[in-house]
């Protein structure tokens, strides 16, 4: 009974009614807006473009990783580049392993990689695969040499591998 | 000792009437016209004090809800209001501003109408420099318009000179960015330079930094620069 006959004396008061009819629909805002932008950022656009982003941030990293290589570190280095990999790249590279490890210590290779630009051509959410355009810039010493190239990244356990490399003349 | 209190707290004149009618009803020997009520309140402190408490409890109860259940609601309005605005702020930054590789006609758009526009500008028979420079009319704007007019009018001065047709031929493009009307790619094309007997003396890749516009109905090159 008491607490009835105070929310009828409360509502009786002109402001107070005010102040609950602002508060439900500033509540109800809520609701809308926040299904909204539940709905939004679960819906094709989004994930796309978040695919997107995880396609070309971690096909830039993986190409960057695949251009280092230090001649002290060469098995770890050549562990790394097998992490990135996937396909026929990563039979490639693990099939010259040793090989690569041999040459980086017989010349005492000291690599590091800059990668200068990234775009990508193709992306392909449903089968997880896409295409990057890439310029990347190699320190080896005191030289500095740049390769051009097109990577085909394929998406492996949720991560974006390099899966073949095709080297553009320049 | 309660009537300040509860004064305290009824700073609104709505408040005030509504603590003198509970007054009124609890205390009917009083003086209704009385405004100020110091003199009761003498003699609550003085009276019996511990029995004057026991009803001064449910007394002080509704009055102090009364101006508590405003504060409560203005609150709970505030509170909702500032969220509502920032829950409509991150809805509308939900959605990618960047569209390239999402929406895939624009993308596709973008990318065929910079290939071509790489394609006819770059490629040039000195025979007939003028379908070059209409080319360029059509497809080039801003500062790249600027850019090849003075690249063309040297590329004039020397006619007859090395190279009698350059062909430029895009191998691939890949948007880095389309927000808008404005798009970021990057292009990769072979030029080839031949002879007047259409011989090539050679040919090499070349990367273009590209950064596209739209405007009536098509997109344009708004800047470009080689890698």
């Amino acid at each position: 009974m008491r607490p009835a006959a105070l929310l009828r004396d409360v509502v009786r008061d002109r402001a107070v009614a005010v102040l609950v009819a602002v508060a439900v629909i500033a509540a109800l805002a809520c609701a809308g807006l926040g299904w909204r932008w539940w709905a939004v950022a679960h819906g094709e656009p989004a994930t796309t473009a978040a695919t997107r982003d995880a396609a070309v941030s971690q096909g830039t990293r993986a190409l960057d990783v695949l251009h280092t290589i230090d001649h002290r570190t060469a098995a770890a280095d050549l562990d790394a580049w097998a992490r990135v990999t996937s396909g026929p790249l990563r039979s490639r590279l693990t099939g010259d392993r040793e090989r690569h490890i041999e040459r980086a210590r017989a010349d005492e290779t000291v690599a590091t990689a800059t990668v200068t630009r990234t775009a990508l051509s193709e992306l392909d959410t449903g089968k997880g695969t896409a295409r990057l355009l890439a310029v990347v810039d190699t320190d080896v010493g005191d030289e500095r040499r740049r390769s051009t190239l097109i990577a085909s990244l394929t998406r492996k356990d949720g991560r974006w591998t390099v899966s073949n490399v095709q080297a553009v003349g320049s | 000792m309660t009537r300040p209190a509860a004064s305290g707290v009824d700073s609104q004149p709505d408040d005030a009437v509504a603590g003198d009618a509970v007054a009124d009803e609890v205390e009917p020997d009083d003086d209704p016209d009385t405004d100020g009520t110091d003199g009761t309140d003498g003699t609550d402190g003085t009276d019996g004090a511990v029995g004057e408490d026991a009803t001064a409890a449910p007394r002080r109860g509704p009055a102090s809800r009364r101006a508590t259940v405003p504060a409560v609601l203005a609150a709970v309005c505030v509170v909702a209001a500032a969220s509502a605005v920032w829950l409509g702020v991150q809805a509308g930054r939900a959605a990618p501003a960047d569209v390239a590789h999402v929406d895939g006609e624009r993308t596709r758009q973008v990318s065929e109408q910079v290939g071509q526009a790489v394609t006819a500008v770059f490629s040039y028979d000195r025979g007939d420099l003028a379908r070059t420079e209409r080319a360029a009319d059509r497809m080039l704007t801003g500062a790249a318009r600027r850019e090849y007019d003075a690249t063309f009018a040297r590329l004039r001065e020397q006619a007859g000179g090395s190279g009698a047709v350059q062909s430029t031929t895009v191998r691939s493009v890949g948007v880095r960015s389309l927000e808008g009307d404005r798009a970021q790619l990057l292009v990769l094309a072979d030029r080839r330079v031949l002879d007047r007997d259409m011989r090539s003396r050679g040919s090499h890749v070349v990367w273009i930094d590209v950064v596209a516009v739209h405007a009536d109905g098509g997109w344009r090159i708004a800047e470009m620069s080689p890698l």
